[in-house]
């Protein structure tokens, strides 16, 4: 069997989303298949401007083969044509140029896509909303499986998706509210697909007084890992965290780790450490007491997976449903909606030890029961093998 | 920190199975206490500073002039004052409510004197003048407390020429008058006024006294009232926890019921359907059967004509043959007739040649 995984963008520079996800899954499932990754020269996500290669090459063991983008993306034009259709009334024409501007505009791909269809079984497109994605699957509808990584987000509801969603020939979902969205938004449940995800490794050692020794952190901290920026909830996290340590006198810190493009307050217990390896990375989570989520939308959140693997409870945010059915679900993690339920919740994990031990537990379960990657290994293949058997 | 908290959570313990943690049920907890807690006045201030600031505590002096109420002057006198101050501090303050004037009674002001016999009241700290009379000169005389007499009017009349004489003798006379009385006046004043300090004195430990039992009955009564909202509180707890429970139960009832309709308008629906399949399929068939019939007449009819038309064309191309062949013989026939003409014009020149030939 061959598969041919294809993204917006694809290295081991690009440490998150969809694109790690695709990474990681391609990595893994070259143990039971011929696996090609079909993806641009872009590395900024923003203008997709080349900065790769072209032609083929091999990244981590996968062989990769890269395509030109045309157009860099501007992001002033793209976000007036966005601000347009979201509201106001528009054409389908209008719809296809904000494809277009979203890019990454890859037309030799789709090209080569539909040239050689025959040479491939199966083709995982990851992100539903760029341009390799909805002129790919177009091209092979047939062979077409489409992992969305569809968030919350106000442009699935552009008309343009609908019949995207009945395209392809079968789904990887990454939580059940992405499913029950995509299917609410276009009545595609006859399409067969998939609970799955993405696995995460755990370091075998990983240690708290490591990385407070590093950083120079004493006492308890709470931890946020992941890009600083509003549209992760980050600015409201600043507002409920210094509100909480005024009324409470809480001595409890608030760990950042990620790059940061929102000014962060200047406050001594804010620790902003910018992007650090994995292997911090896992220090921090095993010494913090908990992971702090206020991302609005996130269509799976890797690091609480992560932090699930450490046996560390999560306090995210519930206007995220997906996290919040998450936690709902692995009895691992509490959620606020507002400042109130953000101080009792973390009022409640900070003081309480035993909970906090119990929720982190619940979490290990959770993540061994359908996060390993084995569990995510079998259920890819256990699809493939559906689909064969049509 | 963690004291805090838990002091926080004293407000309603939550209950955690460790052993088998319920986020659901942790989160409704928490949702419950926190609608639980009193509503935070909109005057209050936000204890992180956030909060409105509609109503500001009034600030007696300095720049800044508060909005809202200005405090009242101690005293309590109700009189209006020409010094009264406004916006105390010259600050930014609204005209709201204004200070009454430190005076005590209700007179006037105590800088401009009225006489007694009008007056209301003494003022405040300066004496009125004792007299009904008039004035002194130079002074306005005030008006007398019960008005002027006829009598007095004819004698102010009669004396009026003699006013350059008598003038000088009075104002010697109210002088010396005046200035007894002034002396009295500043007796006076200072016996009202050792009086005033003797009464202020007595007056702020009876205001204490009442302040510190005020307090105490404040007290007992924000205890009661604690009670009785608590006791309030279990009670609307209670009757919300059995409404609930009635309500929950008419609802099952009511969508028990709600599905058995629903049951029996599906069951009817489907069997009114599947009537109406029936006879609709038997009127399709019966129509599909009347719609054949007549596809296969005009059919039969269709063949006959076309059989005729096929006739009708083998005819067509005979009578074109025939017509063409016609034309030819036609054409061949008047060549021939031509050439017969000439041979006949010649012939007939041949016979006249002949003739000619004969005679001669």
């Amino acid at each position: 069997m061959k598969l041919a995984f294809v993204v917006q963008r694809y290295g081991m520079e690009i440490n998150g989303g969809a694109e790690l996800h695709c990474r990681w899954i391609a990595e893994h499932m070259m143990k039971y298949s011929d696996v090609e990754v079909l993806t641009t020269r872009a590395l900024d996500y923003i203008t997709w401007e080349n900065h790769y290669p072209g032609g083929e090459g091999v990244v981590n063991g996968v062989p990769v083969r890269r395509f030109s983008v045309t157009r860099t993306r501007c992001p002033e034009r793209f976000g007036r044509l966005q601000r347009f259709i979201l509201e106001n009334e528009h054409r389908v024409e209008d719809e296809l140029r904000w494809v277009e501007e979203e890019g990454p505009c890859v037309p030799s791909l789709v090209q080569y896509i539909g040239k050689h269809a025959a040479d491939f079984d199966y083709f995982i497109f990851f992100s539903y909303r760029y341009y390799h994605s909805f002129f790919g699957i177009r091209a092979v509808p047939e062979k077409s499986i489409l992992v969305p990584t569809a968030e919350h987000d106000a442009v699935i509801h552009l008309n343009i998706f609908k019949s995207l969603f009945n395209m392809p020939l079968a789904f990887v979902y990454n939580s059940i509210e992405e499913r029950r969205m995509i299917e609410g938004v276009s009545r595609n449940g006859r399409i067969p697909g998939d609970i799955v995800g993405v696995g995460t490794e755990v370091p075998p050692v990983s240690s708290g007084e490591r990385f407070r020794g590093r950083h120079g952190i004493d006492g308890d901290y709470i931890l946020y890992i992941g890009r600083i920026d509003e549209n992760k909830g980050c600015h409201r996290l600043f507002e409920y965290f210094l509100r909480f340590k005024t009324e409470t006198g809480s001595m409890v810190k608030l760990v950042l780790i990620g790059n940061a493009v929102l000014n962060i307050p200047s406050h001594p217990d804010l620790f902003p450490l910018g992007f650090l390896p994995e292997e911090d990375k896992f220090d921090a989570l095993e010494g913090a007491r908990l992971l702090v989520m206020p991302s609005f939308y996130e269509s799976l959140s890797m690091v609480t997976l992560e932090a699930w693997a450490m046996r560390k409870p999560v306090l995210a945010n519930a206007r995220c449903e997906v996290l919040k059915g998450q936690c709902l679900r692995s009895n691992a993690g509490l959620f606020y909606d507002n400042y109130d339920e953000f101080r009792e919740s973390l009022a409640l994990l900070l003081g309480s030890e035993g909970l906090c031990r119990a929720m982190g537990g619940n979490g290990r379960k959770y993540y061994d029961a359908h996060y390993t990657w084995e569990s995510i290994e079998n259920k890819y293949l256990a699809l493939l093998r559906r689909l064969e058997g049509t | 920190m963690e004291d805090k908290v838990t002091d926080a959570q004293k407000e309603a313990p939550i209950r955690i199975d460790h052993d088998n943690v319920d986020v659901a049920d942790i989160m409704d907890q928490i949702k419950q206490r926190i609608a639980q807690r009193p509503p935070v006045l909109a005057g209050a201030p936000a204890a992180t500073g956030e909060g409105p600031s509609s109503v500001a505590p009034a600030a007696p002096g300095g720049g800044e002039g508060p909005s809202g109420v200005v405090p009242v002057a101690p005293g309590g006198g109700e009189g209006p004052s020409d010094v009264v101050p406004v916006a105390p501090g010259g600050g930014e303050g609204p005209p709201g409510v204004v200070p009454a004037a430190p005076g005590r009674g209700e007179g006037p002001s105590d800088v401009v004197p009225v006489a007694p016999g009008g007056g209301e009241g003494p003022p405040g700290v300066v004496p009125a003048a004792p007299g009904r009379g008039e004035g002194p000169p130079g002074v306005v005389p005030a008006a007398p407390g019960r008005g002027e007499g006829p009598a007095m009017r004819v004698l102010r009349m009669l004396i009026r020429p003699f006013m350059p004489i008598v003038r000088p003798l009075l104002d010697r006379f109210i002088i010396r008058v005046n200035m007894d009385v002034n002396v009295r006046i500043d007796q006076m004043n200072d016996r009202f006024n050792a009086r005033i300090d003797e009464m202020s004195g007595s007056l702020d430990l009876r205001i204490d006294e009442m302040s510190r039992r005020l307090d105490l009955r404040i007290d007992e009564m924000t205890r009661k009232l604690d009670l009785r909202i608590d006791e309030m509180t279990r009670r609307l707890d209670m009757r919300i926890d059995e409404m609930s429970g009635s309500l929950n139960m008419r609802m099952n009832e009511m969508s028990d019921s709600l599905n058995m309709r629903m049951n029996e308008m599906s069951d009817s629906l489907n069997l009114r359907m599947n009537e109406m399949s029936g006879s609709l399929n038997l009127r399709i068939d019966q129509v599909s059967d009347g719609l054949n019939m007549g596809i296969d007449e005009m059919s039969d009819g269709l063949n006959t004509t076309q059989e005729n038309t096929k006739l009708l064309h083998a005819l067509a191309h005979n009578l074109v043959l025939d017509l063409t062949k016609l034309r030819i013989e036609h054409e061949a026939l008047k060549s021939k007739t031509r050439i017969m003409e000439k041979d006949f014009e010649a012939l007939g020149k041949r016979e006249k040649v002949l003739e000619k030939r004969m005679i001669e």
